[in-house]
């Protein structure tokens, strides 16, 4: 099990185009990924999910994953976190 | 007459016929059976996602991949397990599908709305249009907008798929009731440079069929204009139709002075620039400063963040020359993470090429995104505020390395990047003749080598004036620039802001300079002021030329 918390720098917060972009990187692994914001969590693998958390401009938020390719799926996810600049 | 008022998405106007598209009243199928409407759904969700990727293609090429990717978006929405499972079990509880995919939709639209964020609940509309997609598929109903003459269109809301199928020469602006400045069609309608207001609220359907302007600027609807109006818009939009038609043949004009070819070029800061360099016509870019990059986060970039970066704009450039300049930072930039010390000259510190060399790590990071863009298109590397021959050599060293590494992990790059260095300061233009033998051009920052000659702070308002224009020792600067890269067979260009004063353009051609530029709006102006240098020549050796 992998954690990775990230504080969120676009001011749009986790808007549809960062949103998609998670979801498709995150469903190409085994890996059970959730990111949590607050008391919620959500499956990475699913958009409306991620959307609605409201994450926005500022806030923390903790990525865990946990399976056969979690350390690839860390790592993948970290850089298109940077990538997409959010 | 009467004004509505919404949000002007693009800051244009136009006077033309309003023609308003009623929303198509829902067609009722009757309901056909639980496997039918199982079935139905699933060939919708297959065909629009077949859509979408055609739409992506079509959308990259006339607006760039990053416009584009709404529609990869919407793919993934369709995939979403969430919003596929609740559709299902409503049919399987007896909706018909069209009626599962409205309940569906609702209930993930008013989860967007309850997150509070004004940017969430526009989101909603995306929820709205993937929904209304997979209905009109269902219906058999093509969604898509079909016009005979060219009018400003008035409806609900545009969805991303109609935006960009509709033909650009029937539609001379559209408004829309919904929609805020982050809601698509504005996003889209900007970058199609189509006129637009949204959110106006409710349709004037009296107004159907009436001359009307719409005036982006504003973000007015003006119905029934007066006279006085009328033909104030009336001259605006023609004074724009003549403009956006001059700029249209000067942009594919190759400019050549007595013979020779001078490339004008853009400069500029992030890839949403580039939209704008390729509408003035540019050659290519002549500078393209990376430091927002390196701006606007609590850590460096990443490797794949730049690369991400540089191959937007490499892409979208293609066969023309685009210039990437390294990091050029000093400890007058506020860049938190970077924990420069304060220095008590930081126009005299730890800056440019000296800041990279020290800080080896963020340098080859830089370096090896440009040489991964490389494949992209056709690029070139600038090193900014070189002194000596030494930092040439040393940096070249540290480009050699990398260039090593990325074979060794079999990542392609460019065996054509050129390496060429900024002359800003008064040392490298003394050492101009050395430095063109190192280094493949020379492009000359005015700005800066006006300050390092005239030690004098363009900022300061009392000596400012003695950066004004070109003084005379920045103009012998430039005149021994030119001479030694010509004499080294390199080209030399400016970059910096005299690059765009036209009262001194044949001072640089006569020097030898090829290169100019300047801000993407500029390139028209100093192409004009070329061409007439050009004409001026012929007419001096008496060559009759038709230009």
């Amino acid at each position: 099990m992998k954690t990775l918390e990230y504080k969120v720098k676009d001011k749009n917060g986790i808007h549809a185009r960062p949103a998609g972009t998670l979801v498709s990187a995150a469903k190409q692994f085994d890996s059970d990924i959730t990111v949590s914001f607050g008391e919620k969590t959500a499956d990475l693998k699913k958009i409306f999910a991620v959307m609605s958390l409201g994450v926005g401009f500022g806030d923390v938020i903790t990525f865990s994953f946990d399976g056969s390719d979690e350390d690839t799926a860390a790592s993948t996810i970290n850089d298109t976190l940077l990538r997409t600049g959010l | 007459m009467r004004v509505i008022y919404g949000k002007g998405a693009v800051r244009e106007s136009v006077l033309g016929k309003l023609k308003i598209l009623a929303p198509h009243p829902a067609k009722t199928n009757g309901y056909l059976g639980k496997d039918r409407e199982l079935y139905l759904f699933r060939q919708s969700v297959a065909k629009a996602k077949k859509e979408y990727s055609e739409l992506e293609a079509q959308a990259s090429g006339k607006l760039g991949s990053s416009e584009a990717g709404i529609f990869r978006i919407y793919g993934v929405m369709l995939e979403d397990e969430d919003f596929l499972t609740e559709t299902e079990s409503l049919i399987k509880a007896g909706n018909s599908a069209v009626g599962a995919i409205k309940e569906s939709a609702k209930s993930l639209a008013l989860l967007m709305k309850n997150t509070g964020s004004e940017y969430m609940s526009e989101r909603a509309a995306d929820i709205y249009s993937v929904s209304e997609k997979l209905i009109s598929i269902i219906e058999g109903e093509d969604d898509r907008i079909s016009l005979t003459e060219p009018v400003i269109l008035a409806c609900r809301d545009l969805s991303p798929a109609q935006t960009v199928s509709l033909n650009r020469n029937f539609v001379l602006g559209f408004v829309t009731s919904e929609g805020g400045v982050n809601s698509h069609t504005a996003i889209l309608a900007k970058a199609m440079n189509i006129p637009a207001v949204v959110g106006i609220g409710s349709l004037p359907t009296d107004a159907d069929g009436k001359t009307v302007i719409l005036d982006g600027e504003a973000g007015m609807l003006i119905i029934d204009p007066d006279p006085v109006t009328e033909s104030r818009y009336r001259r605006k939009t023609a004074d724009a139709l003549e403009e956006r038609s001059r700029l249209e043949k000067l942009s594919s004009v190759k400019v050549t002075v007595g013979g020779k070819r001078i490339s004008v070029c853009s400069n500029i800061g992030k890839p949403e620039d580039v939209k704008d360099v390729l509408k003035n016509g540019s050659d290519g870019i002549g500078l393209y400063r990376t430091e927002f990059l390196f701006m606007h986060g609590s850590e460096a970039p990443s490797e794949a963040e730049q690369f991400e970066a540089y191959k937007n704009v490499t892409e979208r450039m293609s066969n023309a020359e685009t210039v990437i300049r390294t990091l050029d930072i000093g400890a007058d930039k506020q860049v938190p993470y970077l924990n420069l010390k304060n220095e008590p000259n930081p126009a005299l510190g730890l800056r440019g090429i000296r800041f990279c060399i020290k800080y080896e790590d963020i340098f080859k990071t830089q370096l090896r995104a440009i040489m991964r863009s490389s494949v992209y298109g056709k690029v070139s590397i600038m090193l900014p505020m070189i002194d000596t021959v030494n930092e040439v050599v040393h940096a070249k060293r540290i480009l050699y390395s990398v260039k090593d590494e990325l074979r060794s992990e079999g990542i392609r790059f460019s065996p054509d990047v050129k390496l060429g260095i900024m002359i800003e300061t008064p040392a490298a233009v003394l050492s101009s003749r050395e430095l063109a033998k190192e280094v493949e051009f020379f492009s000359v920052g005015t700005n800066d080598l006006i300050q390092y000659t005239m030690a004098a702070d363009r900022q300061n308002v009392d000596v400012s004036y003695l950066c004004d224009g070109m003084p005379e020792s920045v103009r012998r600067m430039l005149e021994i620039t030119g001479k030694n890269a010509s004499d080294a067979g390199i080209p030399a260009g400016i970059c910096g802001e005299l690059a765009s004063d036209t009262r001194y353009t044949e001072t640089f051609i006569n020097f030898g300079f090829t290169k100019l530029s300047v801000s993407p709006p500029l390139v028209p102006k100093i192409k004009d002021s070329l061409l007439s240098l050009d004409k001026r020549s012929h007419e001096l050796t008496g060559i009759r030329t038709k230009i």
